[in-house]
């Protein structure tokens, strides 16, 4: 007994002086990783099918916490307090760096984070039921015209990218369309099922089996490409709209993490996106698009972004920052 | 009809292993303990359990979740019984009858009567779900934010019977109610997402944490009432009744299933319906039908004093919900409950999309899972609850209640902290207990606060989108019929349960036995 608590006490020991390691010998210990939504949702699922590719290429256990809330705003603010090294970083979604804190007050500054790498976007399809009168945008955007206020459209929530989408589109055709906010893609769409509502704009996952199931109609891929999902359904970019609704998946460490320590985690996001299974998996289960940008691209595209955001959010009058 | 059957066999072919029914088992003793626990919530269970079913075979990870949801479904009586204090919320309502119940040393027969009660609830809802699934779900789905908003109005209504008789209690009543709807309103508003009453604090964002906020109010208030009189126990001697059991025999169960047969029945249907319905959940389901079986009883019945039917109604509503609030689930891949969204992420775990292509594409994984379902409550009661109920009860038996409430508090904080891991909620949760003591005190009933907290965020949120969706024409709501007849039933059902009780109280001030602490 006694020969192991020595035993006991000496690894300790080591391990403990083991901690102060440099940078180049990074990764020594598990790294935490918050996820911005809720277990079991698209996002949170990508992630944990990439998690096990990184541990390998890191060769340390990646610890996946869910910090749902605030449309993943918790998750970022527990960051940006946390230790820059190396050892904590977060998923983000777009709207937590660019959108969100155009609209409230929050306790990080998106800008003064680490932005590691984005591995994927999502896809957003403009919807109405199956037996609705219209089968083009076009005949949408007219209904619209003709009847202002009535042309109505669900939405996960108020001031997101699928709101800020539509409310784009409608004021690019100068047209009153209404905005309802629902709690989360799946209501949205289910209030298209009901007919409460004329259209939903979403993102793809939510509407799978709905749609396969012969239940909605596609009017336009509201993001940049089409997609396997729907592949007769032109982009707004094809209508002839110089516009698409952009939000990814990217991964931020707080302000201060040292360069060499970003690039690894970087390195193992690429690598894990290289497996074929990976591949396979966000094609046919998840839907969702793998689109590797780097550190600086996706840096590149928030800030980019935070000004078409911000724009929309200004005229729909949700920007108060 | 025939094809059902057919499907059915298929499925039970596919599902009924040993791994699975073993997955069941354990998932049910987890639910259980998880339920039991109060502060730890079958749903905290499932989250916690989600991640890890990432390398588990499909149905056996399916099942696993399926048996901690009844589990944990049933559990909450347990220590609502013993101790007035719900394992989870929707047992709260148990509480007022199963309780007193207790004292008067009937505790096998009020743990026996919640046991079978959610195992005739569950198995109602399991039929419902694999025989009308899609009729169901199109009901569901044509109840639009107005008929949804009345329908929460109607519930909100029950709370009424929970209210004392006197002029005094049901003012006290109101602002009880009062006060849940405006806690309910703290936090980012759920449709523009501008802050409200959160004084800066981003922790509060989110708004007070249901599960939270149940803990504090109906566990934590109640360990500081108990706490007052810890001085004056002794081994073994909780309210002073336990030293006397009373042996429930096959006679009086047979007398007791016929005494509550017709509220049992009523109970499963109206738990499956609110079930079906997304976000309602089965807290609002279990007091919709305690206010339904009291206000459908005489005048002299026992109700707050230990009546049967005041345990069986709850507990056959509330568990009637667990299997109907996968009905939206499976046949339209939409999640309805907190539960419901786990189960969906379990699915795309597995990477299957819930929904009607599942249905279409193998039905065998949709019929095995419903023929687990249906296994789960008999299996679950039988093997697990039965032999569980009957340790709980020689350990309570001889247990030094000084000791077992701070156990309470330390499981409530390790549930409060476990379901944000944030260290701020435990703070709103101490204050949140203290305020819950205060209540009680002052005479405040605490179940109408906790369904005022429930249901004001969903009557919030459906009331302002039916104004969006009608330009802000108040007509939405008496164009549609079934929002009028709803709405109707509201206002007739509240005049007439405050008739009622204004009738016979001729302004004495009598405190109804549930809340007297």
């Amino acid at each position: 007994m006694k020969k192991l608590l020595v035993v006991l006490t000496c690894c300790l020991a080591l391990a403990l002086a083991a901690v102060p390691a440099l940078a180049k010998d990074y990764p020594t210990k598990p790294i935490t990783a918050y996820v911005p939504l809720s277990a079991g949702g698209t996002t949170d699922v990508f992630v944990r099918t990439i998690a096990p590719y990184m541990e390998k290429y890191l060769g340390k256990p990646l610890i996946l916490v869910n910090k749902p809330g605030s449309g993943g705003a918790v998750a970022i603010s527990t960051l940006a307090k946390a230790k820059p090294d190396g050892y904590t970083f977060s998923w983000a979604n777009l709207p937590t760096l660019v959108t969100i804190p155009q609209m409230r007050k929050l306790t990080y500054d998106p800008k003064e984070l680490v932005y590691i790498a984005s591995p994927m976007h999502y896809d957003y399809v403009l919807y109405v039921a199956k037996d609705s009168p219209f089968n083009s945008l076009k005949e949408l955007i007219d209904f619209a015209r003709k009847n202002p206020g009535k042309a109505t459209y669900g939405t996960p929530g108020l001031g997101t990218t699928n709101h800020l989408g539509v409310a784009w589109l409608a004021n690019h055709e100068k047209v009153k369309m209404v905005p309802i906010p629902f709690k989360g893609n799946p209501k949205s769409v289910a209030a298209v099922l009901g007919g409460h509502v004329v259209a939903c704009n979403t993102s793809t996952t939510a509407s799978v089996s709905s749609f396969k199931g012969g239940k909605l109609k596609p009017l336009v891929i509201m993001s940049a490409n089409r997609i396997p999902l729907t592949p007769d359904t032109k982009t707004l970019k094809e209508l002839g709209y110089d516009f698409s609704q952009f939000s990814c998946l990217g991964a931020v460490f707080p302000k201060g993490t040292p360069e060499p320590i970003r690039k690894k985690i970087e390195e193992a996001i690429k690598f894990a996106l290289s497996q074929p299974e990976v591949q396979k998996k966000a094609k046919d289960e998840l839907y969702v698009s793998i689109d590797f940008l780097d550190g600086k691209k996706y840096r590149e595209l928030c800030d980019q972004y935070w000004g078409i955001w911000g724009g929309i959010l200004k005229e729909v009058g949700l920007k108060k920052f | 009809m025939g094809e059902i059957f057919n499907h059915l066999w298929d499925g039970a072919v596919y599902a009924l292993s040993a791994w699975n029914i073993l997955a069941i088992i354990i998932g049910y003793i987890i639910g259980i303990i998880a339920g039991a626990i109060p502060g730890v919530m079958a749903v905290t269970a499932m989250v916690l359990i989600l991640p890890y079913t990432f390398t588990l075979e499909p149905l056996f990870a399916i099942s696993l979740l399926m048996g901690i949801y009844k589990g944990g479904a049933y559990a909450g009586s347990i220590t609502a019984t013993l101790f007035n204090i719900p394992g989870t919320p929707e047992a709260a309502a148990t509480a007022l009858d199963s309780y007193p119940m207790f004292k008067q040393g009937m505790q096998k027969r009020s743990l026996e009567i919640a046991l079978w009660a959610s195992v005739f609830g569950g198995t109602v809802s399991n039929l419902l779900l694999v025989f009308t699934a899609p009729p169901l779900a199109e009901v569901a789905l044509r109840l639009g934010p107005p008929e949804i908003a009345a329908l929460i109005l109607f519930s909100l209504t029950a709370v009424i019977t929970l209210l004392g008789d006197s002029r005094m209690d049901i003012w006290k009543g109101f602002i009880s109610i009062t006060l849940g709807l405006m806690l309910a309103t703290v936090g980012l508003d759920n449709m523009s997402a501008s802050r409200r009453y959160v004084f800066g604090i981003e922790d509060l964002d989110n708004g007070v944490p249901f599960v939270l906020t149940i803990i504090a109010m109906l566990a934590l208030s109640e360990v500081f009432i108990q706490a007052e009189k810890v001085g004056s126990f002794t081994l073994g001697d909780a309210a002073g009744a336990v030293s006397r059991i009373i042996p429930y025999t096959w006679k009086q169960r047979w007398k007791d299933l016929k005494f509550c047969l017709k509220d049992l029945i009523r109970s499963s249907f109206v738990g499956s319906l609110l079930g079906a319905l997304p976000g309602i959940g089965a807290t609002t389901a279990a007091f919709v039908c305690y206010g339904e079986a009291r206000r459908s009883a005489k005048k002299d019945a026992r109700f707050g004093n230990g009546d049967p039917r005041g345990i069986a109604a709850p507990e056959a509503g509330n568990n009637a919900v667990a299997a109907s609030s996968l009905i939206p689930l499976i046949t339209l891949g939409i999640p309805g409950s907190v539960a419901a969204a786990v189960m969906y992420g379990a699915f795309m775990i597995q990477g299957m999309i819930p929904g009607p292509m599942l249905m279409m594409e193998h039905p065998e994984i949709i019929y095995g899972l419903f023929v687990l379902l249906i296994i789960t409550d008999f299996l679950g009661a039988f093997v697990v609850a039965l032999p569980f109920i009957s340790v709980v009860q020689k350990i309570f038996k001889n247990l030094n209640y000084s000791l077992f409430f701070p156990g309470v508090v330390v499981c409530c904080v390790v549930g409060v902290y476990a379901e944000e891991f944030n260290v701020f909620n435990l703070r709103i949760f101490l204050m949140l207990g203290f305020v819950g003591y205060i209540m009680r005190k002052m005479g405040m009933s605490i179940p109408p606060f906790i369904l005022a907290f429930i249901l004001g965020p969903i009557l919030e949120r459906n009331t302002r989108t039916a104004l969006l969706l009608s330009n802000d024409s108040p007509m939405i709501f008496v164009q549609s019929p079934i929002a009028l007849g709803l709405l109707i039933l509201a206002v007739a059902a509240l005049g007439w349960s405050l008739w009622r009780k204004t009738r016979g109280a001729k302004g004495v001030l009598e405190v109804p036995e549930e809340f007297k602490h």
